[in-house]
């Protein structure tokens, strides 16, 4: 006789309405925070942060002790007001930044800036005439190489914008290897200035500030 | 066929937990259905792709079940071309958002009533 019905398992146990409702709501939960894209990055924030990056135009590369230490405060001072405005945008918005795309979007950006601080230190740890020579030749090229990845990193958890002007700090970063000092400090400013600005008010415009 | 003795089938009392107390729309309580609403509830527009790998589903599971939504106005397909690749992105239509709220509000009524039994 063929059997046209599963059979009946009656020794497993039903599972009680509440137990299915949460596990609905533990699978709507997890899908979403898949497939989310991090929408709180700060329009403003980051127009500041390219506002802050032009400013590190004005300093002077063939002073490598001078020029480094400006370039690094002035990097502090945009991660600050980034940091800042991204936790405010996360609060406004109720985006988490400890789970989910926010997490993951946080956890993008870290590796390639961390990459960075270290390679700048151990660049400052080099016995002159190396310090000065990597300074003037290496620096502003390796980090417009790393922010760009840290960027497209962190935009693959966002909105298509930021991997694309990751991408182009990346090829700032190549052009910065093969021009002469001066020529770097202008990609610089044109990088973490200009392109900030761009995505900064490509933001507000698109997304909202 | 009238004086057949009646068979007498014991009663077992079915027990109210294989189903929910409250009505769903049965149409976002499916699985699968369900995942392609709380994608697309996290996103602006999510292509076919993206989508299809996101619930691990194949082209054809895909394709039912997003028209099923489709036609009742719970998601919203636009299809375009990306040079000379044809591509479908899917979006959540106010319905469909509206859907999943009372879903969700369902869903944490069952759980609050559990717990007013407890």
């Amino acid at each position: 006789m063929p059997v046209d019905r599963p059979p009946l398992h009656r020794d497993v146990p039903a599972v009680a309405p509440e137990q299915r409702a949460a596990q609905h709501l533990a699978f709507i939960r997890e899908t979403m925070a898949q497939s989310a894209t991090f929408t709180a990055v700060p329009g403003w924030g980051v127009v500041a942060m390219g506002v802050i990056g032009l400013l590190g135009m004005g300093y002077d590369l063939t002073t490598p002790h001078f020029s480094t230490l400006a370039w690094l405060l002035t990097a502090v001072t945009a991660a600050s007001v980034g940091g800042v405005a991204l936790y405010r945008k996360a609060m406004q918005l109720g985006v988490p930044l400890a789970s989910g795309a926010g997490r993951k979007y946080v956890l993008g950006l870290l590796p390639a800036l961390l990459a960075g601080a270290c390679l700048t230190w151990a660049v400052g740890r080099l016995p002159e005439p190396a310090y000065a020579t990597a300074t003037v030749n290496l620096l502003p090229g390796l980090w417009l190489l790393l922010y760009g990845v840290a960027m497209v990193t962190a935009g693959m958890f966002s909105v298509p914008v930021i991997p694309a002007v990751g991408t182009g700090f990346m090829a700032l970063a190549v052009v910065a290897f093969l021009v002469p000092p001066f020529g770097q400090v202008l990609l610089l400013g044109v990088g973490f200035g200009g392109l900030h600005l761009f995505l900064g008010f490509y933001i507000v415009r698109r997304y909202g500030g | 066929m009238a004086d057949k003795p009646r068979i007498q089938r014991t009663q077992t009392p079915r027990k109210a937990v294989s189903a929910f107390p409250v009505a769903l729309d049965k149409l976002i309580h499916e699985r699968v259905r369900l995942g392609i609403v709380s994608a697309l509830a996290a996103t602006d527009a999510l292509a076919f792709n993206d989508l299809k790998a996101l619930l691990s589903l194949t082209d054809g599971n895909l394709s039912v079940h997003a028209r099923k939504l489709e036609d009742a106005g719970y998601v919203a397909c636009h299809k375009s071309f990306d040079g000379r690749t044809p591509k479908t992105e899917y979006s959540l239509t106010e319905a469909g958002r509206a859907a999943l709220e009372t879903y969700l509000g369902q869903m944490e009524q069952i759980i609050g009533l559990a717990r007013g039994h407890e």
